[in-house]
């Protein structure tokens, strides 16, 4: 197609940039444009042309591009690179025609030459240009500045954003750090009050344990000693309700052991039928009693050795058989154990407690092996005990690794199952000895007791006394007298309380294992109130050879002699006794320091004269009031007053270095609040107190001066 | 470095135990002692917010009708509920400790020889 000059000079006077345009110079500028003739996809302008010149679309359609991007879509009319008359500058658009297109041409030196002689209309021009230029750099600027501000707010954001997360997981690790904390606190806190069970456990054990031995081992004394017919029923129930508290006592303390999670079984010989005549022995006089028929039957094809806890089993059985004998009334009890089973070296048993008792309704068999449950609350009234003995049962045959069930009728009875699994032991029994045989072959023995309870020395001085023929019992109150009393006599045996003040039962045998000769190896028995296997072994590694339980039973003293005995060899043969007798004291009577150790108060201020002098100072002020006040006291009879004076001045007596008179008042003490009768003892006793104090003054005096 | 000493009260009507362990306590160094007769007198001072008080179970032998350490424990736990309290006493009988230890008291500790040495090693924990 063709277009004249007139018709291109018509189009370019329609663009805004050429309208004032003089009509001779707008026709020289049309004469000289080029014309582009385009078909669809042609190209242009490629993007390394520089771009100098204006184009004006006369006809079709193009789009102005760099490659893919396109910048504009150009129509008849419309036009491009405007400010390539402004300004030579590289240009990397590209045009191409979408359909056929009629394109105007004007470059930039054409643009200079037809106007160079026209300065005002170039002015016009280029002043309208500039304007435009102005205005779209202050669009771009205007644009890149909401576009900042954009981005500057979205920064923000994001900032705050992740400010917040920041917070967020700085306070999440302050909650976790504060929760490790509260864990940590409540860890230590639940390991403190851990503790002080445990040492409550301990010590409730030691407490009561300590009275029991007294009041039972005493019990058993006097019965020995012909009583009357009366004293004897009295003695026989002192005796019975002592037992029956053991019982309890035990009871308790075990639940509380296996509830702590410390009981453990002992695993050693265990011989079912043994276990059965020792349960047999013990019921049989209860079932007898009631008009019971009570039967124990052993299958013969259980192995007379297998491995497991002896004691602990017995318990088991003499629960559920004790309990089988406490709620019948008429009828039979009967205990049978059967082997159930046997696979190479373990074999099932099933043992089984039947009676024709009350029985069990359906509801209370559901709660028969909880704790402190009996099937109705006057149940302990009207049959006694604790409610523990079942759960105490379960618990243990749990232990064991066994199981234990139970069916009832109600009106006609219930048995009571127990399922183990044991091993069968090889078996190194120590053979059986008979407790005469055992007696007899003790006769003779010298043996020392150190125990700082006064009763239970008497009860195991006159048990001792009474047991072994001939025996030599001498007796001291602490590890540090039992020491002195080993390295200067000669002794086949030694029963050593564990804890004792002055030197513990543990220090004194480590002491005397330190001695030269035989008085180093001498048997160490020792007393103790707590029988876990943590204690025994704490025994043991001081160098102790057996531990006894308080209180103790004879068959049990008796057992301990003769095992050290033997593991010992020969009894060393007993030095003379020149007048041992008259120079012991006798049980319980301490005798006063001839002069006061003053070994703990040199430790103390490391030899510094000044401090030990001030110290004594402050004694010999107590020394000065307790005196009167002691005398007092006594003369007076007020057993609170009396108390109160020696138990002020004890420790001091402790820390002065005279160990044997605070012991004295640890006794007098004890007899006084125990309210003990005897007083004589007492009056004798606190006069060797205050004979002790008396003479204790010149000495420390002589030490100040 | 005084501030850095920590502070102990020793409560105990016996004045040679009490010296005893005072001077025993500030020869390590590390703290400062004050010593009082009586739990009355230490409550007075309580605001000093001693770190830790040594507290003797009976305090009557020299005032009659002076507060037992039982009683001074509750009123300083009262008054303190954080205050650590050691228990001091003649007495073996465990009894007499749990129940301070019931009552808040941090251990127990029987005045015989070994006492000094359990002193240290409960301060030393804490």
């Amino acid at each position: 197609m063709h277009i004249t000059t007139a018709a291109l000079a018509i189009k370019l006077r329609g663009m805004d940039l050429f309208r004032s345009m003089p009509e001779p110079l707008l026709l020289e500028l049309a004469q000289k444009c080029g014309i582009e003739r385009m078909q669809a996809g042609d190209t242009i302008f490629r993007k390394d042309d520089p771009g100098r010149s204006l184009f004006l679309l006369l006809e079709g359609d193009a789009k102005v591009h760099d490659g893919d991007y396109v910048v504009a879509y150009m129509s008849t009319g419309s036009c491009f690179g405007e400010m390539a008359l402004l300004d030579e500058g590289p240009r990397s658009m590209s045009v191409t025609a979408i359909a056929p297109a009629l394109l105007a041409r004007i470059d930039r030196e054409i643009f200079f030459e037809v106007l160079g002689d026209h300065p005002d209309v170039m002015e016009q021009i280029v002043g309208l240009l500039t304007r435009r230029l102005r205005f779209q750099t202050d669009q771009t600027l205007a644009h890149l500045r909401r576009r900042e501000e954009e981005l500057t707010r979205l920064v923000e954001e994001r900032t705050a954003e992740l400010m917040r997360q920041k917070e967020e997981a700085e306070h999440l690790r302050a909650k976790a750090e504060a929760q490790m904390r509260e864990a940590e606190f409540q860890r230590q806190r639940a390991e403190q009050s851990e503790r002080f069970e445990q040492q409550f456990l301990a010590n409730m054990s030691h407490e009561l344990r300590t009275p029991m031995n007294a009041v039972m081992g005493m019990t058993n004394l006097l019965l020995q000693k012909n009583p009357r017919d009366d004293q004897r029923r009295y003695l026989d129930s002192i005796r019975q309700s002592s037992e029956a508290l053991l019982v309890i006592l035990n009871d308790i303390l075990d639940i509380s052991k296996i509830q702590a999670g410390r009981l453990e079984l002992e695993w050693t010989d265990l011989n079912v039928s043994q276990i059965l005549d020792n349960l047999f022995t013990t019921l049989q006089f209860r079932a007898e009693e009631k008009g019971l028929i009570f039967q124990v039957d052993c299958d013969p094809d259980i192995p007379p050795a297998l491995s497991g806890d002896p004691v602990r089993l017995q318990q088991i059985l003499i629960n559920l058989a004790g309990n089988a004998v406490k709620f019948t009334e008429k009828g039979r009890v009967s205990v049978s154990a059967r082997l159930a089973g046997q696979i190479s070296d373990r074999c099932r048993l099933r043992f089984e407690v039947t009676d024709t008792g009350i029985g069990m309704t359906p509801d209370q068999l559901a709660i028969v092996f909880e704790s402190f449950r009996q099937a109705s609350s006057d149940t302990t009234r009207k049959y006694g005990g604790t409610g523990l003995g079942l759960s105490i049962s379960k618990q243990l045959v749990e232990l064991f690794g066994g199981s234990i069930d139970v069916e009832s009728t109600p009106g006609s009875g219930s048995t009571f199952g127990v399922n183990l699994e044991l091993a069968i032991g090889a078996g190194h029994r120590k053979p059986e000895t008979s407790a005469a045989d055992a007696a007899e072959a003790l006769r003779g023995m010298r043996i020392l007791v150190a125990e700082d309870n006064y009763f239970n020395q008497v009860v195991a001085i006159e048990t001792l006394e009474m047991l072994i023929p001939d025996v030599v019992v001498h007796a001291v109150e602490n590890g540090q007298e039992a020491l002195e009393r080993v390295s200067s006599q000669p002794y086949d045996a030694v029963l050593m309380d564990v804890t004792m003040p002055v030197m513990d039962g543990l220090e004194a045998t480590r002491a005397i294992r330190e001695l030269p000769g035989p008085a180093g190896s001498v048997p160490i028995i020792a007393f103790t109130a707590s029988v876990t296997n943590k204690e025994v072994k704490k025994c043991l590694s001081a160098g102790m050879n057996a531990c006894v339980p308080k209180p103790f039973k004879e068959a049990e003293l008796l057992g301990a002699l003769m095992t050290v005995k033997t593991s010992n060899g020969q009894i060393p043969p007993a030095g003379e006794e020149e007048g041992d007798e008259a120079e012991n004291p006798g049980a319980g009577s301490p005798k006063p320091d001839a002069a006061p150790q003053l070994a703990f108060l040199e430790q103390l201020t490391g030899g510094n004269s000044a401090r030990m002098q001030k110290y004594i100072g402050l004694y010999l002020e107590s020394a000065a009031a307790a005196i009167p006040n002691i005398e007092t006291a006594l003369a007076a009879g007020d057993r609170d007053a009396l108390r109160r004076a020696v138990h002020t001045i004890k420790p001091q007596l402790r820390m002065i270095g005279m160990g044997d008179a605070a012991e004295l008042a640890q006794a007098i003490e004890t007899v006084v609040k125990e309210g003990a009768a005897d007083k004589v003892l007492l009056a004798d006793q606190v006069e060797r107190l205050l004979a002790a104090i008396r003479h204790s003054v010149p000495v420390f005096q002589s030490y100040l001066m | 470095m005084e501030d850095s000493k920590k502070k102990i009260f020793v409560v105990d009507d016996d004045k040679m135990f009490a010296a005893m362990l005072a001077d025993h306590l500030e020869e390590q160094g590390s703290y400062t002692v004050a010593t009082f007769g009586t739990g009355e007198e230490c409550l007075e001072r309580l605001g000093e917010s001693p770190d830790v008080i040594i507290l003797d179970y009976y305090l009557d032998s020299n005032v009659p009708g002076a507060k037992n350490g039982l009683e001074i424990l509750q009123a300083i736990h009262k008054n303190a509920p954080d205050q650590k309290v050691i228990m001091l006493s003649a007495q073996e009988h465990y009894g007499v400790a749990l129940q301070t230890i019931a009552s808040g008291a941090v251990q127990y500790v029987i005045k015989d020889l070994q006492a000094f040495k359990e002193i240290d090693s409960i301060l030393e924990e804490m």
